[in-house]
Parts: structure tokens; sequence; C-alpha cells
């Protein structure tokens, strides 16, 4: 975890940094480097300390000691503003400022550095094009008309819009229900996939970082338990600890896979059995073989044509 | 009141409008400082509770304490009561924008910083913004508020709907006291609505017109403030009511005549002695016509050695050159003072002209009596004691109503001031007060040291007065302008030149 050789390589790297809280150490001497590129996640449970050192890295928070560097300059170094447009951000809560339009709101940074506005609505349509949201239909819209996964759509167009070198995203997530949260999984998997923008994700979601995670680095108590590749750690666990929090989690795909992808029906009439959204695929599989139809969650009717068509996308 | 309302359209819409101008220049200024102040402060947590302490205990002052410290430093009309009515304003300013801008999600401000937005996008994009519903609650709260303390402005000659309010009081006016509650209260009501409607302009719009209105009207009050301060000219002033007003504009007749180069200013309708009293000492006004009684009961009140109207005036001037070094002229011939009047059959089949005379046969009549003069020691009181009055029957009734009963012989006996334009009105006859019982009210022209030293000319100017106008004089002319609705200034010039007072 000393990366000094690859430095051009990093596009963040962490430098022995700390940080306390009233007495309390949140930070422990952490040392960290993830790569241009890469999508990198950092779990841990509440109070692990994962949000500060994502914080640590636009400066929201600043290190007790220690160094930060992005893409080798030390942020210490250099003006706050400067660096801040150069890494998007996403908030658990979307934070879209409910004064502003869609295009408002996805516009502020391309606005701080001076975008024109004729480009920046230009570069705003193709980003909602390529969330699903319709620029005719949402660009003047107001935070308010729009749902949750909608919002935080529009929270991940603004933190794309300035082409940013690194976004930082925080529990983006998990706030949102299981269904809208796999099709932004989705999402974001193919954003990164099409711009290699470097991802760092903070969650708390086990299941979630096995998914979407090019490395994980494990935090607990202010200190890294282990960072690596999905299947390392879920095969190698690093300690107990780790092994406790991976238990039984695997990147399989769940039920509300399925239903994000819109394999369902909505017709709901006569009797059928009911499953859950987090039942795993064997689950329903097996009760396909007897049933026709299975009821997901109340209202999602899943069929065996719609199983069959799920199981030949993926 | 519909007739009232017509008669006097002119004065009613130039006071409304004066009304109008002082809500909205005391709110906008308050809402400059108060709006600034907490965006200053929204950072520092500790200070701005500092500060809504402040301008909570602000309001608690009371409106006639601020005014009256004021008169020193910025004298009378309408900049110390501006002054008086930002100052209540600024609470509920400060504290809705405070709120409104201490109040925002954290998450809100937290994507602030961390999309690096500039310290003016964050304010006037963002913040601002997001406070602006409060904000605009605490504006419309002020100027409701402010409409309201307005009509205090009329205390110091600062005019407004307040005028009213004060000449209904004191006359025991009803319709003009609720000619000017209802219109204030419809103005606070249009004006809530106002800004409700403003509330939905953007930040930037709203702060140029605000700054746009603000430099108009500063402009506005700041060149009549300065109008005021020329030394050169002489400001005369009086009390609310006709009376004063046709004294002051007959001062400033005679002085102009005799002294054309002389610049003269009214300022009519104060609606507090003490205030103008406040203001002759401050040089803010320089002359005003001032009763004897009033300076010996209520100015610097003491024992009367006499009830010899002559010895009272001397009494009066005394008191007033020791204590202030101010000059009081000659008096007027006529009084001002309580009397009782009868109807003139009642005196023809009575054979009353004094209260001498009243005494012998009170015990067949009855009187009506308005609450102030039957409680008052100098009033019914002692009168009864003084001359053995020993009426049939007394009722206590509003003012207005005593001219019905004795219309429909329910009362033969009232009490009035004998300048009273009802006196006319009513075809009374003022009873002479032969024991001289009440103290004598003579009026005359009250002068500062200041005026005595500039223009000390005016004096032979002012004396034309003295020993004139009768009180049947003083009651037609208060007729012609109460009643008749002329013009002060013109009943004033036909005096004067029906007196050969003006070539």
């Amino acid at each position: 975890m000393t990366a000094n050789k690859h430095e051009d390589k990093n596009a963040v790297k962490l430098h022995h940094v700390k940080k306390t809280y009233d007495q309390e150490v949140v930070v422990k001497d952490l040392s960290l480097a993830v790569d241009v590129g890469e999508f990198f996640v950092l779990v841990g449970a509440s109070g692990s300390g994962k949000t500060t050192t994502l914080k640590m890295i636009n400066r929201l928070v600043q290190p007790e000691s220690g160094q930060v560097f992005v893409q080798g300059t030390d942020i210490a170094q250099q003006p706050l503003n400067d660096l801040r447009h150069r890494i998007g951000y996403v908030l658990q809560s979307s934070a879209l400022f409910p004064n502003m339009t869609v295009f408002e709101n996805a516009a502020v940074t391309l606005n701080a550095v001076g975008v024109s506005n004729k480009q920046a609505q230009q570069r705003i349509e193709t980003l909602l094009t390529e969330v699903g949201l319709d620029p005719e239909r949402y660009l003047n819209r107001y935070p308010d008309a729009l749902s949750g996964g909608e919002k935080q759509r529009v929270g991940i167009v603004r933190a794309l819009a300035a082409e940013p070198d690194l976004i930082l995203m925080d529990e983006p997530f998990s706030a949102l229900d299981p269904i809208s949260r796999k099709q932004l999984q989705n999402l974001i998997s193919e954003i990164h996939q099409r711009y290699q923008t470097t991802i760092i994700f903070v969650t708390h979601d086990m299941n979630e970082a096995l998914r979407l995670g090019d490395r994980i680095a494990v935090m607990h108590a202010g200190e890294l338990l282990q960072v690596g590749r999905p299947e390392q750690i879920v095969q190698h666990p690093a300690n107990s600890e780790v092994r406790a929090l991976f238990e039984g989690q695997t990147n399989a795909a769940s039920i509300a896979d399925l239903v994000a992808q819109g394999y369902y029906q909505v017709e709901q009439q006569g009797e059928y059995q009911a499953l859950e959204l987090d039942a795993t695929l064997s689950t329903l599989a097996q009760m396909l073989v007897t049933d026709s139809a299975v009821l997901v969650d109340r209202q999602y009717l899943i069929t065996v044509d719609d199983y069959l068509r799920y199981m030949a996308q993926n | 009141m519909l007739k009232l309302l017509q008669e006097q359209q002119q004065t009613i819409i130039s006071a409304l409008g004066h009304h109008i101008f002082l809500s909205i220049i005391s709110v906008s200024i308050a809402a400059l400082i108060a709006i600034p102040l907490a965006i200053l402060l929204m950072n520092h947590r500790r200070i701005g509770e500092i500060m809504l302490q402040v301008t909570g205990i602000v309001q608690t002052i009371p409106s006639l304490a601020i005014l009256g410290l004021l008169i020193p430093f910025v004298g009378i009309g309408t900049v110390p009561a501006v002054i008086a009515l930002v100052l209540y304003a600024l609470m509920p300013i400060f504290q809705n924008t405070y709120a409104g801008l201490t109040q925002i999600d954290s998450e809100l401000l937290e994507a602030s910083e961390a999309f690096g937005l500039s310290w003016s996008y964050k304010l006037f994009k963002i913040r601002l913004p997001l406070a602006l519903p409060l904000i605009f609650s605490g504006l419309r709260i002020a100027m409701v508020m402010v409409i309201g303390t307005a009509t205090l402005a009329a205390l110091i000659g600062g005019g407004g709907l307040g005028t009213f309010i004060m000449q209904g009081i004191q006359n025991n006016d009803n319709q003009q006291l609720l000619i000017g509650a209802t219109l204030s209260a419809l103005l606070a009501i249009i004006f809530s609505i106002c800004l409700q409607a403003l509330s939905h302009l953007s930040v930037k719009k709203l702060t140029v017109g605000l700054v746009t209105f603000l430099t108009l009207g500063i402009g506005l009050m700041g060149y009549q403030f300065y109008q005021t301060q020329q030394n050169n000219k002489i400001v005369i002033a009086g009390k609310l009511g006709s009376e004063p007003e046709i004294l002051m504009n007959m001062y400033q007749e005679l002085i102009q005549a005799d002294h054309p180069e002389i610049e003269v200013e009214l300022k009519p309708n104060f609606g507090n002695t003490s205030f103008l009293y406040r203001a002759l000492q401050n040089d803010q006004v320089d002359v005003y016509p001032e009763f004897t009684g009033t300076v010996l009961q209520n100015l610097y009140p003491q024992k009367l050695k006499s009830h010899e109207p002559a010895e009272v005036y001397t009494q009066a001037k005394q008191v007033l050159q020791a204590k202030d070094g101010f000059t009081y002229l000659e008096p007027m011939a006529y009084e001002n003072r309580y009397a009782l009047a009868v109807d003139q059959e009642t005196a023809k089949t009575y054979h009353l002209k004094t209260i001498s005379d009243l005494a012998k046969v009170s015990s067949e009549l009855s009187a009506a009596f308005d609450n102030d003069f039957y409680t008052q020691a100098d009033g019914f009181g002692g009168l009864k004691q003084a001359y053995g009055l020993d009426l049939k029957d007394i009722k206590r009734v509003e003012p207005s109503l005593r001219y019905e009963a004795l219309k429909n012989n329910q009362v033969q006996v009232t009490d009035v001031y004998t300048t009273d334009p009802q006196i006319k009105a009513q075809h009374l006859v003022v009873l002479t007060d032969d024991k001289q019982f009440f103290p004598p009210y003579q009026g005359a022209p009250l002068l500062n040291a200041r005026v005595m030293q500039t223009h000390p000319e005016i004096v032979a100017s002012l004396n034309k007065l003295a020993g004139k106008i009768s009180a049947e004089d003083m009651v037609d002319m208060n007729y012609q302008v109460t009643i008749e609705h002329k013009k002060a200034h013109t009943v004033a010039k036909n005096y004067l030149k029906e007196k050969k007072l003006l070539p």
C-alpha cells in the first residue's frame, strides 16, 4: 500500500492521513492508492471512517496530518476551487438545489468554470439521454417533480458534466428503493465503462461493493482491513472481521436485477406464490418449475418467459 | 362618513400617500440594513444570536420614548419618524433572513462547497433564493407592523394617516378616527398581498428594485432634511387642529408682509405638545402658538398666583424665559378654555349671561357633560363648589351626543371649549365665567432664542395680533375651516385683511 513508485498511475493517493473529531480518532494513519480509471469502492459499517476518508479527497474535510495527492499533485498546494472543479461529487440525498431546474442544477460546475450556456446545454442533453432521462421532458423541470431515482440520475449528470478526472460518490444509492438501486448500479457501471473516469464509491452495502468495485477497500474503525479485488476479498478474507462482513454475500444476481431490467408483468389477476425482492434467482427458478408465474414484492409478476428471457440476456 | 370622505378627499389622499411613502421607505431601509447584516453574520452564529437579542430589545422600547430621544438629534417631521420605524422593522426582517440563511439543508451547502462554486454564486444563486420565502415573510411582518406604527408620525408633525387618528381622538370625532384606522388597516392588507406577489421575482431583480427605490427615497428625504436644516428661514409650527393652523398662517402672512425676504416654513399638525416644545428647544421649530394655561399646567406645572389673565400671562412668560430663554409675546384677546353653554331658548327663558345666573336656576335644568370635564378637579367638580351649582340631572355622554341631547331638550346645559366651532353650528350661548373659576388659556406666539437673535424684526409683525381676535372671531374662523372646509390659509388672510392688519 505504499505506492510511491507509480505516482503517474495513481488518480488519488492518500499518504498517512489522520483525522480526529472531538478527541475521537476517525481515520488512523491511512494510506491508499487508487489507479487511474479504476472503480474503487470504500466499504464499511457506519462510523468506519469511509466517508471522512472520501471527503478528504476534495477537501470537504481537512486531514490533520498526512498528504493527499490527486493526479500526482498535493491538494493542499493547489487552489481549492480548481481542485473541486476537477472532481465530481454525488451525495446520498442527491442534494439538487430546489430553486434550480434540472439543467441549472446539472450545469453548476460548467457555469463555475465559464462554459457558455449553449455548450453546457448540449453537454447536459447528451448526458441526460445517457442516464435515461429525455432532455425535452426533463431539462426544465424542478427537482420537486422528480422521483428519487430520477433525482440521483441528475446528480450523476451534475457530477459528470465538467468531464472530471475523478468522481466521488458518497453512498449515492442507499436511500433508493431496491429496484431503482439496481437500475442505478447498472447505470453507473455502464457509465464507468464508457468514460473510464476514476470513481471512488463509498457504501455500507457489501453486495453493492462486490457488484461495482474493480477493487474494494474494507474499512473498520478508521483503519483499512483489506484492499483487493472482489473475488479475493470473498475467497481470501484477510481476517475474521472481513470474513464476517462478507459472509453469504455474492455479486450473484437477485430477483431485483430481473425486475430492474424490466422482466416482469403488471397484470396480477389470480392467485400466485409470493417472493421478496432479495430472494435469489435459484429460489425463483425452483418455484417456476411448478408455477407458471410468481408475484414478487406484491407487485411484479414474473413468468417463466420473463425468467428465460432474462437468463438469455445476461 | 361618506360626506366626510368626499369633503376631505384631498387631505385623505395626501395623508395616504405620505403614509405609504413613510412605510415603504422605512421597510426598505430596514431591509437594506437587516439583510446584509444577516448575510454577514450567517457564518458567525454567536454574534448572530446576540444580534437577534439586540433587535428584539429595540422592539420593546416604546415608540414615544424613541421619538423623544431622537428629536434633539434629527429634529421633527419625517426623518425621526422614519428612523423609529426602521428600528422597529429591523427585528422581523433580520430574524427571518438569519433563520432563512442558517437553516438551509446542510447537504445542499455541502454540495455547493464540493462543486467549487464562488462566494457570490453560493450567496446569490443558492443561499438567498432558498431563504427568500422566509425573508419575504419577514418583510411582510415588518410592513404590516410599520404601517400600523407609522400612525405615530403624527405626534411629531410627520404626517400620514395618524393625523386623522390623533385629530379623531382630540376632537372626539369617531368618523375621523375610523377613517385613519380603516385606511391603515386596508393599506396593511394591500401591501401584504403586494409583497406576496413580489416574492416570485428573482433575487437580482429584487436587489436592483430595492436599491433604485431607496436611492430615490433617501434622496428625497435628504433633500427635505437639508431644507429644514437651512438656518435662514423661520419654521412656524402648531398643534393639531384648525385653530393652530389658522394662527400659523396669520403669523406667516404678517411676517412676510413686513419682510418679504424672510422665508417661512409651516409645520402643522403636531400631535403631542411636549414633542413640539422639545422641537422648539432644539431649534427645529422657531415659533408656535401656545396657551398661557398649557405652559403653567402642563409644560412647567405650578400653582397659579391668580386667575387674572394678565397675571397668568406674566407668570408663564417669566417661567419660559427663565427655563429656556424663550420669548413669549403679547397674547391675543380670546381664551380657549372650558366653559358652560346653553342653547338660545334656555338663555332667553332664564335670562342667562353668566354662570352665576345659571346657579340661581340650576335646580330646574339638566346637563350633559363630557366625561373628562365631569371628573377633573378643575372641571365640573370645582365649578360646582365655586358657584354653588345644583343641577337637576347630569348625563355623562360622548361629546358628539351632547348636541343631540340639547336639541331634543333632554338637557339644557353642556360644557364646551370657548372657541369650539360647534358653538356657532349649534347656536349656543357661552356663559361668562364671572368668578374666574377656570384658569385662563390665552394664546400667544412663543419664540426660541435662536429666532430672537437671527430675526428680531419679526416680533413687531407678530405683536400686531396682541389683544386682537375675540372668542367669537375664533369660533367663526374655526367654523369656516372645520365645518365649511375652507382653507386655513384663506380664512387667516381674510381675517387679517378685514381687520386691516394686512395691506
